[in-house]
């Protein structure tokens, strides 16, 4: 039945996308571009009128729009018919990304799931923005570039569906636009079209360098196929610093030597959308890669000159480019330099070249884009915090052959696109803007940590950019060149990358699948003793604070405020470690924690007046709490049950569930 | 003058639905076809719209529709004599279920008919959707396929009828509605009318093959005694149906114990419950539930794939048929997967002959009927895990010759439908269809959560009617038709076993005593007692709240009819339907003890407990007298100052039959 309604979501959402498409096509011709163009202009336009006043539930929406939808595709249908090759690339790409959280549906505690289903929740409810914080209520959410967690909110919003389901379904859409620009962009370069399929793939489920060497470097000793995959990807992904460490071949150590063990080392990770897919992780990257492809599948297309019947066409593309780089701001304000380096050293291309730059509709679009997301800006700017620029310290280098290992496809890429005589141009453009992002991220880094993860957060999202541009954009250029043996090259390099793609496929195929269908992400929650009442309770109940007590010291990575966020409330406190690297006072991040263990211990001084003043609705009482102190539900009870009814869930010596709601 | 408002009433829904079947016949050119789907496109639009947005009372409508309706009879008056001479079926089933529902309408706690009376109460306050579960409040009614009661609340805030002549009125419609397609498929295939009644008899007040054996199965062992007599005469009458693991049990002549094999040493073995409900036997039982829906649906697409049979490129029976399809999902889930595989059938049928479906009038529909349906599946599909579909086991497997004894008629319809295949081209489609589904239905069932002789029970209830109905319209009806001798007669003599069913039914209808004839609220059974007569009206003048009855047992006992005849919300229903329907057990568990230790006076804090759990009313009744008199007392020293005791009436030995009412607490 789930399949059902499952497969009803998608006839919605396709219904709807497409004709965002059409309509945006109207103005940028219907290409590949025209679906994201639609999207983003709507969510930007949306998230603008939010910060004024906040529209609430959108339900009534749907209806309505596919209505229309359904009136504007039969309108455009012979546009659609044009372009069947990028909409077939978008349903390939979403369905895949579909498949994979159809079957692992779980928003889970390893990774950053919970992260973004906290971001999804907070602007889940459709108040003003900025919204509630649902991991430090009634503090605003301001501090985070999350505008693509917005438009995943938007979207459950408007069907109706619940955080979970809009975590899961904006990660299938945003892979699906993924997809469709990256083919775009190999389009317009005149890639062959089956190795414009092969661009897409080893996009979707390529590896970074190491991933040919996998066997070469590490013996898997486990029987467990699923564990193998996952830390190939690992492997792939967190090379350095990290499991250049485990190497256990002879040719690994000779090729490595001693690699740097403990404090020395750093680890310099480099994320692909493989991995993030396996990860399930709807985190900013994912919306910083598409605004990447975004502008590379413009620069392509404005510098393919199309010939098409909107003769304003080039000034619209260029005006997305611009608008591209100020919405990064929002997006992952991390490849912020990076978008904006791409970009200026294009013009700078054209320019040299003597190409038409229509610099007045760059600046229009970027100034467009800033109005736009200024009331976003007007907060965040202030609750971030700012972020020291620092030079790399010896111990931080890179050691090379490791950097050889992960980096040699962007080397031989660069070498290989440089050969192009049809974009020769456009191919220095890129190398030149990524050899100037990988010298910048060898030099200097952003320091918002230390140690071992001085570089951390840097080489994350600054080297997970370049590995893409060099994918989609020197692959496909050079997949262009008249010189088979440059072509033959290329796809030897692609197909070296895709040998990560068995692994994927290991993955989904062996890995178990205890709660395949629960889109709504509540398979693991559920599962935990008597937190399918909770969870039934509270997803029925008026939206409200929940305070739940941390089951384990750690400060992040736990199932802690899942429960509260599934169900579309706030938590009392999310997960401190994250707060705090975000800028949020530890003094008040500290004192919430004491605040609850006193409260969970029974013996909070002003146990009724501190719920009040947190303005908390529904208190957790989990079944590990009545282990440690004894008696502690007693005297808790006794303090709040003027003001707070209880509800039991499970009864019975040490096995009390129930929740305590407060009397409205 | 409760007759002359049940007949006003009637009137005014007739002139109703005839002026809805006048509208849609512009559309749909059968006149039963039309009724049906004005009906249930109808229904279904405001079921979607009202998950926005609750409509409240609809009281102010009916007199609006009702001048549009004769607006529009007046407007097409020409067309009435035509109308009229295919209404005829419409109305004589109608009233034909209404002689039962008006001469037995007691909604008591036998099969389920509470549950049904709950579910539609849940819609009638109008709320936005889901509604609040009835029997489980606070939380929604978000986990049971409840469109068909949706549509009764629906008629019923139409027309502000109360809960119980809601139910009884919403029986007749469906059961009418299901009746009149019965019939036009049975004119569209067979030519002689006395063949087409034969049919539609053995449908609509049909039995299995055992019903009309079974007084030679099951004597009477007390024929002195009228009361008991009675009863063997209603035991006979649902025998027939459910008959294996079952009624089988109490064959005690020598014949049926020697074709039954039935001596007392397995008397007492275990053996799966599989029972088999007809359409004519819900006629007699009155249980307002999904079933009913499921037989109207299917009607409708044999309906539709008659008409398509003779018209294969009209596009309104293709989109018609597709909409069965998504609307069984929200009527009766259990029949979901048999009318998917009919019409996927069909669809596969048609592409092998090379007559292309109207792929974008199906599409359309089908995607049209499922968006609108798509507020519903939001929580109705993802509520909890879904049963799952599992082999039968060795020990569940049907008893051959059972089988055979209750389905013998259909192996002579198939027997005799099958020299028909090359000439019929329905025989080509439905008997191998059919003899599918059996398969099916024989080798697979729903995991629910029933266990040892039960496993199978929900399945066989769900499917064996549905199937035993199909087979029985469609076989019958291609053999009635057939222009050889030899096979119209041992289809006419099949038919007339199943048919001769009917003679029991009258012959009960007319015997058994009617204690509460014409009591259309259905409660009488329960009110004819003055102490409960005077609580209800009470109750039924208080605001909307949560009530407290005790808990008698797990289910199937009179509490809490009395809340929800008075429209408002049970604290706790019957806690074995509530896991079946997939409500945490360890919850239900807790509450139920919760309210047993606080009717045994054993709560520690029960005003504290009254109020946590938002509870306006108490009803402290005889049984509970019996139960535990002086817990009460107790009781009452304890709430006594938030709760107000009112008596109502005293128990045989004088104690206190009540409700205590919260009280609003004073502002100074």
């Amino acid at each position: 039945m789930s399949l059902i309604f499952l497969l009803l979501t998608l006839s919605l959402v396709i219904l709807n996308l497409t004709a965002m498409g059409l309509v945006a096509g109207r103005l940028i011709g219907h290409n590949g571009l025209a679906r994201f163009t639609g999207i983003m202009v709507v969510t930007v336009l949306l998230f603008f009128v939010e910060h004024f006043h906040g529209l609430g539930y959108l339900t009534a929406l749907w209806p309505l729009s596919t209505a229309l939808s359904i009136y504007l595709i039969y309108r455009y249908r012979q546009h659609l018919v044009k372009k069947i090759d990028c909409e077939l690339i978008f349903a390939i790409g979403f369905i895949y990304a579909l498949v994979w959280r159809f079957f692992f549906p779980d928003v889970s505690s390893t990774g950053e799931s919970i992260t973004n289903l906290s971001f999804i929740a907070s602007y889940h409810g459709g108040g003003t923005l900025p919204p509630i914080d649902h991991w430090l209520p009634p503090y605003n959410f301001d501090y985070y570039y999350s505008l693509q967690h917005y438009a995943a909110a938007l979207a459950g919003r408007v069907l109706g569906l619940s955080p979970g389901y809009s975590y899961n379904l904006g990660m299938a859409i945003a892979t699906g636009l993924i997809a469709e620009l990256c083919y775009s962009t190999t389009k317009s370069l005149g890639a062959y079209p089956l190795w414009r399929l092969l661009v897409v793939v080893t996009v979707l489920m390529g590896g970074t360098g190491v991933a040919p060497l996998q066997s070469s470097l590490w013996s898997a000793n486990h029987n467990d196929s699923a564990f193998d995959a996952r830390m190939s990807l690992w492997h792939n992904t967190r090379f350095i610093g990290q499991y250049d460490q485990h190497v256990n071949t002879v040719f690994g150590n000779r090729l490595l030597g001693n690699a740097p063990t403990g404090e020395q080392t750093v680890e310099l990770p480099l994320e692909t959308i493989g991995y993030l897919t396996l990860q399930g992780d709807y985190h900013a990257p994912i919306g910083g890669f598409l605004l990447l492809l975004f502008a590379l599948a413009l620069i392509a297309r404005v510098s393919q000159q199309p010939t098409t019947q909107n003769i304003r066409e080039p000034e619209f593309l260029t005006a997305l480019l611009g608008l591209s780089v100020s919405l990064a701001l929002a997006v992952n304000i991390w490849i912020l330099p990076l978008q904006g380096l791409l970009v200026l050293i294009w013009i700078t291309q054209r320019f040299v070249t003597g190409q038409r730059i229509h610099l007045l509709w760059l600046l229009a679009g970027s100034g467009a884009g800033l109005i736009l997301i200024y009331p976003f800006l007007s907060e965040f700017a202030l609750a971030t915090r700012s972020i020291d620029v620092q030079w790399v310290p010896d111990f931080a280098q890179t050691p090379w052959p490791q950097f050889l290992i992960l980096h040699w496809p962007w080397i031989f890429l660069s070498a290989l696109a440089l050969t192009s005589t049809r974009w020769r141009a456009l191919a220095w453009a890129l190398v030149i803007c990524l050899a100037l992002v990988m010298a910048c991220s060898e030099f200097i880094t952003l320091g918002d940590n230390s140690g071992r993860y001085l570089r951390f957060n840097t080489t994350l999202k600054w080297w997970s950019w370049l590995h893409l541009v060099t994918i989609a954009g020197l692959s496909a250029i050079a997949l262009t060149s008249h010189l088979r043996i440059i072509r033959l090259a290329t796809i030897a390099i692609l197909l070296a990358l895709c040998t990560q793609a068995v692994d994927l496929i290991r993955f989904v195929y062996h890995q178990p699948k205890p709660h395949a269908g629960q889109l709504n992400g509540y398979g693991s929650i559920a599962s935990v003793h008597g937190y399918s009442d909770l969870l039934r309770h509270l997803k029925q109940a008026p939206k409200g604070i929940v305070l739940e007590r941390p089951l384990n010291n750690r400060g992040a990575y736990t199932l802690n405020s899942t429960l509260a966020l599934l169900s579309g409330h706030a938590a009392f406190i999310g997960w401190p470690d994250h707060l705090r690297n975000w800028g949020k006072t530890g003094s008040i991040i500290q004192q919430r924690i004491d605040d609850v263990e006193f409260f969970y211990s029974g013996k909070h001084p002003q146990t009724l007046r501190w719920l009040q003043h947190n303005n908390i609705h529904y208190i957790i009482w989990q079944e590990a709490n009545n282990r440690y102190p004894p008696h502690a539900f007693e005297r808790i009870d006794q303090q709040i049950s003027k003001d707070y009814s209880w509800h039991e869930y499970h009864s019975g010596n040490h096995r009390r569930t129930g929740l305590w709601v407060r009397r409205y | 003058m409760s007759l002359f408002y049940i007949a006003l009433t009637i009137l005014l829904l007739w002139v109703n639905l005839t002026g809805l079947t006048l509208v849609t016949r512009h559309l749909i050119s059968h006149y039963p076809l039309a009724r049906v789907a004005g009906v249930l496109g109808f229904c279904v639009v405001f079921f979607f719209i009202e998950h926005f947005h609750g409509l409240g009372q609809l009281a102010w409508l009916w007199p609006i529709t009702t001048a549009a309706s004769l607006a529009c009879l007046y407007r097409q008056r020409t067309l009435l004599p035509e109308f009229l001479r295919n209404e005829w079926p419409f109305i004589l089933s109608f009233l034909y279920i209404f002689a039962w529902r008006f001469t037995f309408p007691d909604l008591s706690p036998t099969s389920e008919r509470i549950t049904d009376l709950t579910f539609i109460s849940n819609y009638l306050p109008g709320a936005t959707l889901p509604p609040v579960d009835n029997w489980f409040p606070p939380y929604s009614f978000d986990y049971y396929y409840g469109f068909q009661f949706y549509s009764a609340a629906l008629m019923g805030r139409f027309f502000g009828l109360e809960a119980g002549v809601t139910y009884q009125l919403s029986f007749c419609v469906i059961f009418a509605l299901s009746a009149s397609l019965v019939w036009w498929i049975a004119s569209q295939m067979i030519s002689k009318f006395a063949l087409r009644l034969l049919l539609f008899v053995a449908i609509v007040m049909g039995g299995s093959g055992l019903s009309i054996f079974m007084p030679f199965l099951i004597s009477n062992e007390h024929p002195g005694d009228p009361a008991l007599t009675q009863y063997h005469q209603h035991h006979t009458l649902w025998a027939g149906q459910r008959f294996i693991g079952s009624s089988d049990r109490h064959i005690n002549t020598p014949l049926g114990q020697r074709l039954f094999e039935i001596s007392p040493e397995n008397k007492s073995k275990p053996v799966p419950q599989l029972p088999l409900e007809t359409f004519g036997y819900y006629g007699f039982l009155g249980d307002y539930h999904p079933a009913l829906s499921s037989f109207l649906l299917l009607f409708l697409a044999v309906a539709c794939l008659v008409w398509l049979d003779k018209s294969p490129h009209d596009r309104q029976p293709q989109i018609l048929l597709i909409s069965t399809v998504p609307l069984m999902l929200a009527a009766n889930t259990w029949l979901f997967p048999f009318q998917f595989l009919l019409v996927l059938s069909w669809l596969l049928w048609r592409i092998t002959q090379r007559q292309s479906p109207n792929w974008i009038a199906i599409g359309t529909a089908g995607l049209l009927v499922g968006f609108l349906l798509y507020p519903f599946l939001s929580y109705f599909t993802t509520s909890g895990t879904g049963p799952a579909l599992r082999w039968v086991l060795d020990e569940d497997i049907t008893p051959r010759f059972s089988f055979l004894a209750l389905h013998w008629p259909l192996v002579i319809l198939l027997l005799v439908a099958l020299p028909l295949w090359r000439e019929k081209n329905l025989v080509r489609f439905f008997v191998p269809l059919f003899i599918v589904f059996y398969l099916i239905a024989e080798n697979l069932y729903v995991d629910d959560l029933s266990v040892g002789e039960f496993n199978r029970t929900n399945s066989t209830m769900k499917w064996w009617g549905w199937l035993f109905a199909g087979a029985t319209l469609t076989w019958g009806a291609a053999a009635l038709a057939a222009t050889t001798r030899w096979i119209r007669w041992p289809a006419i003599f099949a038919l007339s076993v199943l048919a001769a069913y009917s003679f029991l039914l009258c012959s009960f209808w007319v015997t058994s005593t009617k204690h509460h004839a014409g009591q259309w609220q259905g409660h009488a059974w329960m009110t004819s007692d003055e102490t409960q007569s005077a609580m209800l009206t009470w109750l039924r003048l208080q605001p909307r709240g949560i009530v407290l009855e005790s808990r008698l047992s797990n289910g199937y006992n009179r509490n809490p009819a009395l809340t929800i005849n008075a429209g408002h919300s049970a604290f706790i229903g019957w806690t074995n339907h509530l896991v079946t329907w997939g409500y945490p057990a360890a919850h239900l568990m807790t509450r139920s003890n919760a309210v047993d230790r606080f009717y045994q006076g054993e709560k520690a804090n029960p005003l504290r407990w009254l109020e946590d759990q938002n509870i306006d009313f108490v009803i402290w009744n005889k049984e509970d007298n019996i139960r535990r008199a002086s817990a009460r007392e107790k009781i009452d020293q304890k709430i006594s100052s938030h709760y107000h005791w009112q008596t109502f009436g005293s128990s045989i030995n004088n104690e206190l039959i009540g409700i205590w009412t919260k009280q609003e607490p004073v502002t100074p």
